[in-house]
């Protein structure tokens, strides 16, 4: 049932190499090289202004990177429109939710489906019963990834009409839609109460587990951070200055200065609130 | 004795007898879910069946309304066609009036002794001797809407960069050109195109194989003429049909949910995979291709087509329907195109003429860009969702065939999004049983104990029976369904 091995673990599904992005002086991005294993899940953290947002969109295509190289599942995709990357089995959500507001929940996730649905212009216009039942099965998935995510109450509400956490929650069912075969997660717990955050915490796990599917996590929420992932990489100022497992990283030096500045006196580790 | 009553009154009564009972009836039913599932199972026929009636009720109480209603029926093909690029794919398109315009200069062509250097004869069932393109107008129709798409698809390209305003004011600067085109079309390189102002005239009458339409069918409804109006109605109403049709069927498939995406949030459309670029060309050409069949009819129905009637206050008007109506709402465009045609060809003349009855020598007809203004301004004040509004969506799918609540065992938090646990999920017995009752809430709510989620994948689930819908649980995943949604 579980599709967990849809690739061999920690294959490098993504990778990228001395990726660069510049906006006029400011190297918002400097030469970060960058790879994502298959079947893990990863966080990027760093201060406000690190370039974890920026690097998501060069991820994503929709910030053409200036330098550097970027393969995703095999295929270069160095500059790649973002629709052409999302066809691969990239998806993601966003740090200020941009969910379609005026259309219904099911019809976001069906959105979301857009890659995986055939939907070609004469079977629809004629309404043949290949259409039919694509259509049909399509909003049993969508019904059943809401479920997954815990919103399934609330299909026919307006997505703008739902509350913030249902948004943040209906953003990712919707990009689990595609069946990615990675997830990039965009601060999914800003704005959410602890008891909420632990929850999303259960939903990455299930994320990862029963639907095989990778994940990658901005998140500022460092004990969310701390104990989902599985590597834990580091921006300051658009360089990564460290890399690993959550504890190494959270007793790093560098980090350390990184988010509270260099002071000779004590040394707090980054373990949030 | 109906016809003694004076016109007006004999007007009135079309809605009052034969509109307000059936409105009265559907909004009582509409109180009720069964009563709404009737209303929207036979709603729709008792429309069509009115509709299809329309134009012997019409005769037989002389009531003089087919004029402005063919030319109201015309506009709901341009407006459903208006609302895929505007309600649908959020296109600000103020040049709409430029495919309606090709569309008619498509019939000018092939239908017409206007080429009269070459005789070209396809189903037209004229002598062949007759110089001029004549071929028959249900060729005429695919051709012209693939000819319109095309064109759609040509104008649409360079605005696709395009956002809000700028790409307002380069639609708006096609709509200038292409009737300026034709009207000035008499001399290009030599060849007389469009026959500059003076238009085109002469339009054939509809053909069916070598008979008339009539003679084919039986339906004894006499000649295509200007004057014989009754088979213009039912072509128009066809014509409307295949609109709707199109609009709705289009709304609810793939790229109609692109169209809606793109148009709340291109960015993150494009991050699900939708190709924007295509998706935007197919909004263009399939709305252009729908103005464009009006423009085919309402040329073959006045018989001849001249460049001034394309003027730039159509594309207004029709956007003016589309956004009093609803923006992205089908019925909605219905409606606009007849508020706003009512008003203009039949409301208005009529108040004039009965103005003059009683000695008001006013011209109300001269009034209606005042009129249209300020209802433009009392909509956008107090209903700026227009009188349909596209969010009043009604679903689709069939709520009754899912137990809903029965499975949701909402966590406080999460809902369903914390590892589920075999304990709390109540599958509904086979039918014959008879309901068990949920856990008291107290119990639902309390029902999940907090484990760790590491330890998710651990826990077993018990074998569910595969109901029709099946349960998401621990290992099981929504994309693995076998054949016909069963469970793989």
């Amino acid at each position: 049932m579980s599709d967990a091995h849809r690739h061999p673990q920690d294959t490098e599904l993504l990778t990228a190499k001395a990726l660069t992005m510049r906006f006029g002086g400011l190297t918002a991005v400097d030469t970060v090289d960058f790879t994502i294993p298959a079947g893990r899940i990863v966080s990027l953290i760093g201060p406000n202004g690190a370039g974890k947002t920026t690097f998501f969109n060069m991820l994503t295509g929709l910030y053409h990177p200036t330098e550097g190289e970027l393969t995703f599942m095999g295929k270069d995709t160095f500059g790649r429109a973002p629709h052409s990357i999302a066809q691969l089995g990239m998806s993601r959500t966003f740090q200020n939710i941009r969910l379609f507001r005026e259309m219904t929940c099911v019809d976001n996730v069906l959105v979301g489906m857009h890659t995986r649905l055939k939907g070609g212009l004469i079977p629809t216009l004629l309404r043949l019963p290949s259409h039919r039942r694509e259509e049909r099965e399509g909003i049993e998935i969508a019904r059943d990834l809401m479920r997954f995510v815990g919103i399934h109450e609330r299909h026919a509400e307006l997505a703008g009409n739902l509350p913030y956490g249902d948004q943040r929650r209906l953003e990712i069912a919707r990009a689990l839609a595609s069946r990615p075969s990675v997830v990039l997660l965009d601060e999914p717990a800003a704005g959410m109460n602890p008891q909420e955050t632990y929850a999303l915490e259960g939903l990455m796990h299930r994320i990862r587990d029963e639907l095989g599917c990778t994940v990658l996590l901005i998140e500022h929420e460092m004990k969310l951070v701390m104990s989902v992932s599985e590597r834990v990489t580091v921006l300051n100022f658009g360089k990564k200055i460290a890399e690993g497992l959550p504890q190494d990283v959270r007793d790093n030096p560098a980090v350390i200065e990184a988010y509270l500045g260099s002071s000779d006196g004590a040394v707090v580790a980054p373990t949030g609130t | 004795m109906v016809m003694e009553l004076p016109k007006p009154v004999r007007i009135l009564l079309v809605p009052l007898v034969l509109v307000a009972p059936e409105l009265v009836l559907m909004i009582l039913a509409a109180r009720t879910a069964r009563g709404r599932a009737l209303v929207g199972r036979f709603g729709g026929i008792a429309l069509l069946a009115f509709a299809v009636a329309f134009p012997f009720i019409e005769q037989a109480l002389g009531l003089g309304l087919m004029n402005p209603m063919l030319r109201i029926m015309t506009s709901v093909m341009l407006a459903s066609g208006l609302n895929i690029v505007v309600g649908f794919a959020g296109l600000l398109d103020l040049g709409y009036v430029a495919f309606w315009a090709i569309g008619a200069y498509c019939v000018g062509w092939l239908a017409s002794g206007h080429f009269s250097e070459v005789r070209v004869h396809v189903m037209s069932g004229m002598l062949h001797a007759i110089p001029g393109v004549h071929l028959s107008i249900w060729l005429i129709f695919p051709i012209a809407a693939v000819v319109t798409a095309l064109f759609g698809v040509l104008l649409g390209a360079p605005t696709l960069r395009l956002r809000g305003d700028y790409l307002a004011i380069v639609t708006l600067g096609f709509g200038e050109i292409i009737p300026n085109i034709f009207r000035n079309g008499d001399d290009i390189g030599g060849h007389n195109l469009t026959n500059g102002t003076a238009g085109i005239s002469g339009l054939d009458a509809p053909n069916m194989g070598g008979a008339s339409v009539d003679q084919a069918l039986g339906l004894g409804w006499g000649t295509w003429s200007p004057l014989n109006l009754i088979p213009w109605y039912y072509l128009a109403l066809a014509l409307c049909m295949l609109c709707w049709y199109v609009s709705i069927t289009m709304q609810w498939s793939k790229l109609g949910r692109a169209w809606m995406a793109i148009r709340e949030d291109e960015t993150a459309a494009s991050a699900m995979g939708i190709h924007c670029v295509n998706a935007k060309l197919w909004a263009y050409g399939i709305g252009a291709s729908l103005g464009g069949m009006a423009g085919v009819y309402h040329g073959a129905r006045i018989g001849s087509i001249f460049p001034s009637s394309f003027m730039f206050y159509i594309s207004i008007s029709v956007l003016c329907m589309v956004i009093i109506g609803g923006m992205g709402n089908v019925y909605g465009a219905i409606v606009g195109a007849f508020v706003i045609e009512g008003l203009n060809f039949w409301l208005l003349p009529s108040l004039t003429t009965w103005g003059n009855a009683v000695g008001l020598n006013i011209d109300f007809s001269s009034w209606n860009m005042l009129i249209f203004g300020v209802l433009l301004v009392v909509m956008m004040l107090y209903r700026p969702q227009g009188f349909i509004s596209s969010k009043s969506r009604k679903l689709e799918f069939h709520d009754e065939q899912l137990p809903r609540d029965r499975d949701a065992h909402p966590h406080p938090v999460f809902g369903t999004g914390l590892p589920s646990h075999g304990t709390s999920r109540v599958e509904p017995e086979p039918v014959s049983e008879p309901e068990p009752e949920p856990a008291p809430i107290a119990a639902r709510v309390t029902a999940p104990p907090v484990v760790p989620p590491t330890a998710a994948p651990a826990i077993a689930e018990p074998e569910l029976p595969h109901g029709r819908f099946r349960r998401f649980g621990p290992g099981s995943n929504p994309f693995e369904r076998g054949p016909e949604g069963a469970p793989a």
